[in-house]
């Protein structure tokens, strides 16, 4: 297989792959990291220093599945929330009893509420990276059209600027075809691509 | 000689990596207390406040989506002209409960005061139970000034600039009653001079003056008072829709006048962020930990070190000796830049780790670059000269974006620049002293 054609089925995959991330995006939305999306959560006075926090993440885990959060809270980590997508009244009434065995304290699953959290917008957990990125893609492609004028600066312009577009598309397509949570580890898998898009930007400049 | 120099380094590279992964442990107040620094970490990492906002009333008229929308809008500006770093915001859309997430540090309580401060404006009849003359929909929008004149004293005012309906209605307030400092002056001064007649008159008053006084009384207008929040200011001066309120006394007093000035900024800032269409009040404020742990953390510095492991092993069997002492070289390198970020003060967030994986990688190309050369020429000089010039230009761009997310104003953002920062420095300069020298002391045994 020559260059030529190794070039066109990349450039197919990766269009495919842009492809699929757009319909997935407008048929099933991005799947939300559960920190960001609408759920429920229950709050546990344990009333004692919380010491071994996965004792509770396993009972957690055994009563709400594998997709909880649990966290302790306050300076004196005397209280856990758990966070789940949906909590029952049984599946409240089950976990206050397992963590009973564990710690004494007075608070009972009738006086335990289950409240909802609101879901974060994705536009509200990312906007703000948006600026510090496009000043970044300004900057880099002033410098690469100064450094490497001689390749033609319309060509090395369009470069710096469409593999990095292309290879976020490219990410977050992917991540909403394998349906991988967005979250808090997103933006870190965004900047590395960029700076992996760019290094690839900088080895066809050098050729 | 020569095996004493490397043998000098190799314990100078076991001292920094025990101090900067062990510690040092001295005796304080009978208990042994690491005096290395901890390391600092970001809001995924530690923890944050979350402060909770709910609608005062859910059975009021105002109580709808629209409405809960503007404060929702109305929070974020105040807390974008607080300079409030990486928050997040959700709005329940059925009952209006706002959820903000906040990094907890120093400022937290001054972010959460200002998410339930008031910033209504008011002009209202006085007394106890007064009628309101204008209110916060007739508000534009507020700016701080201030005066000063010969012998240094100042005068700080916030103007208050009202829209068209605003501007019609404080026309007809200053027609009807006494809003300006000076007007309420001069009635409250007429009717404590005649209260003090009264009293001095008492009994033998006629009913015939006490009647003449009442006519006066008619004739004296009403006082009118303007409020933010639940503050009484006096006004100056009314000058087409700007009404001009003093804020404090006017003083020479610098440290008077700065506290004037900031209750004028916090003020035209509460009304600038916008309105609260809807009363809302504090619900749970709580410092939640987070779900990534310390046994995360660690689980995954491990998987890390495991992976440098087998590098180094690589690097052994490929370039021998050299590829040995490059290793050694390399935790030296990594304690050092452990002990950089503690005393840098950089916070390490979820992108901060990230940094750290690419100052990793890029550090290991770096001495594999060196360890090929050097292989093929036998010349550490060479090596070191050839892989800076060959590297270091092509990383321009990733140091112009380091750079750019140092400013980046985003928390997040600027940990992943600064910990990119020292990260690049650090191999430039240590592996142009450290690697360099071990390697030179080997070419020469």
């Amino acid at each position: 297989m020559n260059q030529k054609n190794k070039k066109i089925i990349i450039c197919a995959i990766i269009a495919l792959i842009i492809l699929g991330g757009i319909v997935a995006v407008n048929v099933l939305g991005f799947n939300k990291d559960l920190a960001f999306e609408q759920s429920q959560r229950i709050d546990i006075d344990v009333g004692q220093q919380i010491k071994d926090e996965s004792k509770i993440k396993e009972i957690a885990n055994e009563v709400l599945g594998m997709h909880n959060m649990v966290q302790t809270v306050e300076i004196y980590e005397d209280m856990v929330t758990i966070r789940a997508k949906v909590i029952s009244e049984e599946q409240k009434n089950t976990i206050v009893s397992k963590i009973k065995e564990i710690y004494e304290f007075e608070q009972t699953a009738e006086k335990t509420d289950i409240n909802t959290v609101p879901a974060t917008r994705i536009r509200d957990m990312y906007k703000q990276y948006i600026l510090p990125f496009a000043i970044s893609i300004a900057l880099v492609s002033i410098y690469m059209v100064i450094r490497y004028y001689k390749k033609g600066m319309w060509k090395v312009l369009a470069r710096t600027i469409f593999v990095p577009v292309i290879a976020e598309l490219l990410l977050l397509s992917w991540i909403a075809i394998v349906r991988i949570p967005i979250g808090r580890f997103t933006p870190v898998l965004v900047i590395l691509m960029y700076i992996a898009s760019t290094l690839y930007v900088i080895n066809k400049n050098e050729k | 000689m020569k095996k004493v120099k490397i043998t000098t380094i190799i314990l100078a590279i076991i001292l920094v990596t025990l101090v900067a992964f062990a510690g040092v442990y001295i005796k304080t107040q009978n208990r042994m207390e690491n005096k290395v620094k901890d390391y600092s970490f970001g809001r995924e990492l530690k923890g944050e406040r979350i402060v909770e906002l709910k609608v005062a009333n859910q059975k009021s008229e105002s109580a709808k989506l629209e409405n809960y929308e503007i404060v929702k809008k109305t929070l974020e500006k105040r807390l974008n002209n607080l300079k409030t770093p990486d928050y997040t915001i959700s709005l329940n859309k059925e009952d209006g409960t706002i959820i903000v997430e906040l990094p907890e540090d120093n400022n937290t309580d001054t972010y959460v005061y200002y998410l339930t401060a008031s910033g209504k404006v008011q002009v209202v009849e006085d007394g106890e139970n007064g009628v309101e003359l204008l209110n916060d929909s007739m508000v534009e929008k507020a700016l701080y000034t201030y005066t000063s004149d010969i012998e240094g004293a100042y005068q700080v005012f916030l103007d208050v600039y009202l829209t068209e309906e605003g501007k019609a209605k404080i026309q007809e307030i200053k027609n009807n009653y006494a809003v300006l400092s000076d007007e309420i002056k001069e009635i409250e001064a007429a009717q404590s001079a005649a209260e003090k007649e009264n009293t001095t008159e008492g009994e033998n008053t006629t009913t015939e003056e006490s009647a003449t006084k009442e006519t006066s009384t008619e004739v004296t207008k009403k006082i009118a008072r303007l409020k933010i929040g639940e503050t009484e200011y006096d006004i100056s001066t009314i000058e087409d829709n700007k009404v001009r309120v003093i804020i404090g006394a006017k003083t020479a007093n610098t440290t008077y006048v700065n506290s004037y000035i900031s209750v004028a900024v916090e003020a035209s800032m509460l009304i600038n962020s916008g309105k609260f269409p809807i009363e809302y009040q504090l619900g749970e404020n709580r410092f939640v930990y987070s779900d990534i742990t310390n046994t995360n953390i660690i689980y995954f510095a491990v998987a890390i070190a495991i992976i440098l492991v087998i590098v180094f092993i690589i690097f052994v069997i490929k370039y021998k000796i050299s590829g040995l002492l490059a290793s050694i070289s390399y935790i030296g390198f990594v304690s050092l830049l452990a002990l950089i970020l503690r005393y840098t003060n950089v916070s390490i967030s979820i992108e901060g780790i990230g940094a750290i994986i690419l100052v990793l990688i890029i550090n290991i190309r770096i001495n594999q670059m060196i360890l090929n050369i050097n292989k093929e020429k036998s010349n550490v000089n060479e090596a070191i000269i050839n892989t800076y010039k060959e590297l270091f230009l092509k990383l321009v761009p990733i140091i112009i974006i380091t750079l750019t997310f140092c400013f980046a104003g985003v928390s997040n953002l600027i940990s992943f620049g600064m910990i990119m920062f020292w990260g690049l420095l650090l191999i430039a300069v240590y592996n142009a002293i450290v690697t360099k020298t071990l390697l030179k002391l080997r070419e020469n045994k």
